[in-house]
């Protein structure tokens, strides 16, 4: 479980991605204004830091020059091309610009965590053991085997658990983007990993939209 | 290019058009009416000559002969050269060029300056006279030259004047545009955000209610900026509607939204636009409660103060809030553009507001009428 600083003066939106971090499994530290988070990364050097860039005491690039070993992606309302470059190159690792979808924010933290192999790669679902550093799932200790497709869509799952996607976003992740088939393949694996697994009461599925990891 | 500044250079560009076409056409309808005048003078003169020379010419012998060099040597001084040429022997020659054809009246150019040449035969008592009449127009043509550069003046001041007040005029317009649509996407942000958390999270009834509440406010601020946007155009626009408001009650009512800020108002009635007024009040009322601590409201015959002992405001800051043109967001309320709405209200209503802000006597903003 990662630790990321969510910089953000909005109390709403601060909360917005402060659950929006706990959905992914890592922890969210909020803070208001640039003064707090200089404090928070002076008491406890977070793993990732989530700034915006339009802070009322200090302004987000000052800030940026002041983390260049941590990484950092902004999440602002300015998204001309002129603002993403200047953040960039101040120093951000990566650039989101407000109003975000949950899921974009959701895949740029994970891939920020990757980034610093920071990632989770052991997973326990009851009895189910799935370790994606070596891509292997075991039940009760013994190990599984499952198609490619199968892992795939499994490991699609687990890295964003507890969010609901939907059955084109799940062809798209395990499928990827060329693949041009019917989105019923995704519900003929959901139903043989449920059954090779015993996972009927962790892969939920969301009426008419799609399906959910739940830890 | 910003897309405000391209409309500036397209309308300030098609403005010198119209004010340089125009002043050229002026000068030149100027020019011609003037050349008209000089050329019937030129004519009119030339006439005169003609006449005097016929009336000299009697055909007698015994007629006493004029000295016509003597006589003509006067048109000198004015800038005219006179050629009499009668029976094939020259009189007078003063040209100093021969002329170019036999045209009646022509102008032309000698050493850069131009002259009008007026040329004809008269016949009296058997003797063929030929003259040749020829005036300077370099008096004209100064005069034209400094009306041109006049005009060129004017028309410079003239465009630097209103591409001026154009260009401020546009980005005055721009700002607030290009900041509420920056504004927005905050409240944007949270219904967006909310509703796909709802959506995509697995979720408890509490986390429900609270994303539900969050895109409930979030609306509300929408809200809020759209009608601050309505209001910033009708006041732009100069939809002001006078009115006697009764300031004790609107006092109170604002009291009400706002119970710990303490009122004191000595003023009956106050004349104004009821909503600006209304909005203006809420505006600074509320960016005095933001500030923290104490806040007091007072109204008397020359003015309106809002007082809070919250944290000074800093220098810069300050100076920000205090230019009519508006604050950047950075340094102001919420939205970054209510206190440039309080400035265009005090503005229509011929008021002025200001702000001074110390350790010592807290934060005043104080509208005098």
């Amino acid at each position: 479980m990662a630790d990321i600083l969510i910089v953000e003066d909005d109390k709403s939106i601060n909360e917005l991605i402060r659950r929006t971090v706990r959905m992914t499994g890592h922890r969210g530290l909020p803070v208001h204004d640039g003064r707090e988070a200089l404090k928070a990364v002076e008491q406890k050097v977070p793993d990732l830091i989530l700034l915006d860039m339009n802070l009322p005491d200090i302004s987000g690039f000052e800030l940026l020059k002041q983390w260049k070993q941590i990484p950092v992606i902004c999440v602002t309302a300015r998204g001309e091309i002129g603002d993403r470059v200047r953040g960039l190159n101040g120093g951000a690792d990566d650039y989101i610009v407000k109003p975000f979808a949950v899921e974009e924010l959701v895949a740029r933290i994970q891939a920020a965590m990757r980034r610093q192999n920071k990632e989770q790669t052991l997973y326990q679902l009851g009895s189910v053991e799935v370790d994606t550093s070596q891509a292997v799932v075991r039940k009760e200790g013994i190990p599984v085997e499952l198609t490619t497709r199968e892992y795939e869509l499994l490991k699609v799952l687990l890295e964003n658990k507890n969010i609901a996607l939907s059955r084109d976003r799940l062809l798209d992740l395990a499928w990827g983007m060329d693949y041009c088939g019917d989105d019923r393949t995704v519900d003929v694996h959901i139903r043989r990993l449920r059954q090779k697994l015993g996972l009927e009461e962790y892969i939920r599925t969301i009426f008419k939209y799609g399906y959910r990891l739940e830890i | 290019m910003q897309l405000w500044k391209k409309n500036f250079l397209v309308t300030f560009m098609m403005f010198l058009f119209i004010i340089y076409g125009s002043l050229l056409i002026l000068h030149g309808l100027l020019y011609r009416n003037e050349l008209e005048q000089w050329m019937s003078r030129a004519v009119s003169l030339e006439k005169g000559v003609a006449s005097f020379l016929l009336g000299i010419q009697t055909g007698e012998e015994s007629a006493p002969e004029v000295n016509l060099p003597l006589a003509f040597r006067g048109y000198m001084s004015q800038g005219v050269k006179i050629r009499v040429v009668q029976d094939g022997r020259s009189k007078v020659d003063f040209l100093p060029i021969d002329p170019p054809n036999e045209e009646y009246v022509q102008i032309i150019k000698v050493h850069g300056t131009p002259y009008v040449l007026i040329q004809k035969s008269l016949e009296n008592a058997g003797s063929v006279i030929r003259l040749a009449y020829m005036e300077s127009m370099a008096p004209l043509q100064q005069y034209q030259q400094r009306r041109a550069f006049l005009m060129a003046g004017i028309g410079v001041l003239l465009s630097a004047v209103v591409g001026g007040m154009l260009y401020f005029t546009m980005k005055r317009i721009n700002r607030p545009v290009s900041r509420i649509a920056h504004e927005l996407r905050t409240p944007l942000t949270g219904i967006q955000g909310y509703a796909q958390y709802l959506m995509l999270g697995n979720l408890s009834g509490e986390d429900r209610f609270f994303a539900a509440q969050q895109i409930e406010e979030s609306a509300r601020e929408m809200n809020d900026i759209v009608e601050k946007l309505l209001i910033m155009g009708g006041v732009r626009e100069g939809k002001v509607l006078m009115q006697k408001i009764d300031l004790p009650r609107m006092l109170s009512e604002i009291q009400n939204m706002y119970p710990y800020i303490e009122v004191k108002c000595t003023r009956d009635i106050l004349q104004g636009d009821r909503t600006l007024v209304r909005c203006m009040l809420e505006n600074l009322i509320q960016n005095a409660a933001a500030g923290g601590g104490q806040v007091r409201v007072s109204a008397d015959d020359y003015r309106i103060t809002v007082w809070n002992d919250g944290q000074a405001v800093s220098g810069k800051k300050l100076k920000w809030m205090n230019r009519s043109q508006g604050t950047p967001a950075v340094y102001t309320d919420r939205h970054g553009f209510g206190i440039s709405l309080c400035h265009d209200i005090a503005g229509v209503h011929g008021w002025k507001l200001f702000y001074r802000s110390s350790e010592e006597e807290g934060t005043t903003a104080e509208v005098l009428m």
